[in-house]
């Protein structure tokens, strides 16, 4: 046990011993050491002062999700992709079939992106636009180049207001699972899409986010998708994240609506 | 300039450097590091004076820089103002020069006077506020419109708007700013400490926000020195000057002291604000002005 324990990195340390005093608490000791040696044999990752995974950065999904989730060919000035949900069939329920086909038909005005309203979650996160994540102990802040978009993410163990509330990007909840971040999502409203071909939910969304490091650049991002008036079983969709490495890269912006107006305000 | 903004941010590295030296003494002893290097002023965990939570202007409302108030209490006083009560007005947010006027050029001292003209009664597109289109307010101004928030973790400073959830980054690491043919809503800010003050240069400034309701401007050629200078755990001065050949005669100045605000704790949390999803009415209120003067016969 010495010996292993000598040879983790000095965060694995640290998560150990904060596994070790949770544990006192939680009277979960003997679960200890095994979570110490998974953090042993993962991956190093970067890890913030209290020894969860640092996601701070600036972070991109480079993919066609954006034109639609699904598979689909190239047409003109569309590029081809593979899908990013999981077998590639989202489950329908009967009606909400032939919606899905007349957002499509309607896609042109129809789309909430052509209205440069917020995007919606997951949506929002396979934007071909970078964020930059900014983590703290009890929030992590995801900033959005896309319409000066934002999230707070509160891992301060805080649980999702009361009610029903009508947001565009919804209540973020997460807590740490081991190395991952889960994010538990309510409160969203029926307006949004998930792509520009159509796919579509109601205001019953929820949403659960799952946020690992594959190595230190990357991050696998994965999303049940649960929606009891649309489908008729949750379905998920993932895809990667990959880390901004170029020299002095930060945010710009893109205002989406704001461009409307640039003869008005010159 | 340039030079002397870099070897400023030179500096500033050099700065944090030895705060993240001296940070293990601070992680074992906050407050006596502290008292030793800022005047018992708060730190973050890495060395840099805590400037993080809720703020408001001590005067708010962001109607008229030289006649502070917000849209909100002028209409309140236009009432009062018919059953005779008197409004007292508080000194202009411009504290140089001296007569609190922006030194305006004599064209744009011109259009800022036609725009605040038709504020009441627009008649052109132009004559709306670009806050009423939930536009970007640039740097200066979302200080003014409502409480904010100030995240700080190492290297980067963040500025939290509920308001139309605007955001800035505020880098702290003295890289340089963008190519100067990339304009933006916001601005580009770099920030540097010295000592208490947070020193925010902003560049790469779009000339679209407008400065308040009045139609107070500056062009894409506009720089900002801003100075954040903590007093105490629940204060803090802000100062910025402000520089724009294309519009100003001179530098100008604005002063303004920063509280904690009533209600908004530290588990206060913003909430969604979706300002364009909602904006129906800027445009009904322009009424063409061959149709306004019809009217008014």
């Amino acid at each position: 046990m010495q010996n292993r324990l000598l040879s983790l990195t000095s965060a694995a340390v640290r998560q150990w011993v904060n596994g070790l005093a949770s544990c006192l608490l939680a009277a979960a000791c003997l679960f200890v050491p095994l979570a110490a040696a998974d953090v042993a044999n993962t991956t190093p990752v970067p890890r913030a002062p209290d020894g969860k995974p640092d996601l701070s950065g600036f972070w991109q999904a480079f993919n066609t999700a954006a034109w639609d989730i699904q598979d689909h060919a190239a047409k003109k000035g569309i590029p081809g992709g593979q899908g990013i949900v999981e077998g590639n069939d989202i489950p329908y329920q009967p009606w909400a079939v032939a919606k899905k086909k007349e957002n499509f038909e309607n896609r042109a005005t129809a789309d909430p992106e052509t209205k440069c309203y917020l995007p919606g979650v997951p949506r929002l996160t396979y934007e071909p636009f970078p964020f930059q994540i900014v983590q703290t102990p009890t929030e992590i802040t995801v900033l959005y180049e896309y319409i000066h978009a934002i999230r707070s993410i509160y891992t301060n163990g805080t649980k999702h207001p009361p009610a029903h509330i009508d947001w565009w990007l919804g209540d973020s909840r997460g807590h740490w699972e081991g190395d991952t971040l889960v994010v538990d999502l309510i409160h969203f409203n029926d307006q949004t899409w998930f792509d520009r071909v159509g796919n579509f939910h109601s205001d019953a969304l929820h949403l659960v986010e799952r946020y690992s490091f594959l190595d230190p650049d990357h991050l696998n991002y994965e999303v049940t998708v649960e929606d009891p008036k649309v489908f008729t079983k949750p379905w998920k969709l993932s895809l990667v994240l990959y880390r901004h490495k170029e020299k002095n890269f930060q945010l710009l912006e893109y205002e989406c609506y704001g461009f409307n107006y640039e003869t008005i305000y010159p | 300039m340039q030079n002397t903004i870099n070897s400023i941010a030179g500096l500033s590295i050099l700065t944090v450097s030895v705060l993240l030296a001296t940070a293990p003494a601070a992680a074992q002893s906050p407050t006596a590091t502290a008292k030793a290097s800022a005047g018992a002023l708060p730190l973050t965990p890495d060395g840099q004076p805590n400037l993080q939570g809720y703020w408001t202007a001590a005067v708010t409302g962001t109607y008229d820089l030289t006649d502070p108030r917000s849209g909100g209490s002028r209409l309140d006083e236009q009432v009062r103002a018919k059953d005779g009560v008197a409004r007292k007005p508080k000194p202009s947010r411009i504290v140089d020069p001296p007569d609190g006027k922006i030194p305006y050029q004599p064209w744009a001292a011109a259009k800022q006077a036609d725009l605040q003209a038709n504020v009441d009664d627009p008649t052109k597109p132009e004559h709306i506020d670009t806050q009423a289109r939930c536009l970007l307010d640039g740097a200066v101004r979302p200080f003014f419109h409502a409480p904010f928030r100030i995240v700080q973790v190492p290297g980067t400073v963040l500025f939290l708007e509920e308001e139309n959830h605007g955001y800035r980054a505020v880098p702290l690491d003295g890289h340089p700013h963008i190519g100067e043919n990339i304009k933006l809503w916001m601005g580009d800010s770099r920030g540097h400490w010295e000592g208490n003050t947070l020193v925010i240069d902003v560049t790469n400034v779009n000339g679209k926000p407008r400065l308040d309701m009045v139609a107070n401007f500056y062009s894409d050629a506009a720089h900002f020195l801003e100075r954040l200078t903590l007093v105490d755990a629940n204060t803090f001065d802000y100062e910025v000057t402000v520089t724009d050949p294309k519009v100003y005669t001179r530098p100008w100045k604005i002063a303004a002291r920063f509280v904690r605000p009533r209600g908004q704790g530290s588990d206060y949390e913003i909430w969604e604000d979706a300002c364009h999803e909602g904006e129906q009415s800027a445009d009904l209120m322009v009424i063409p002005a061959d149709i306004a003067k019809k009217e008014k016969k």
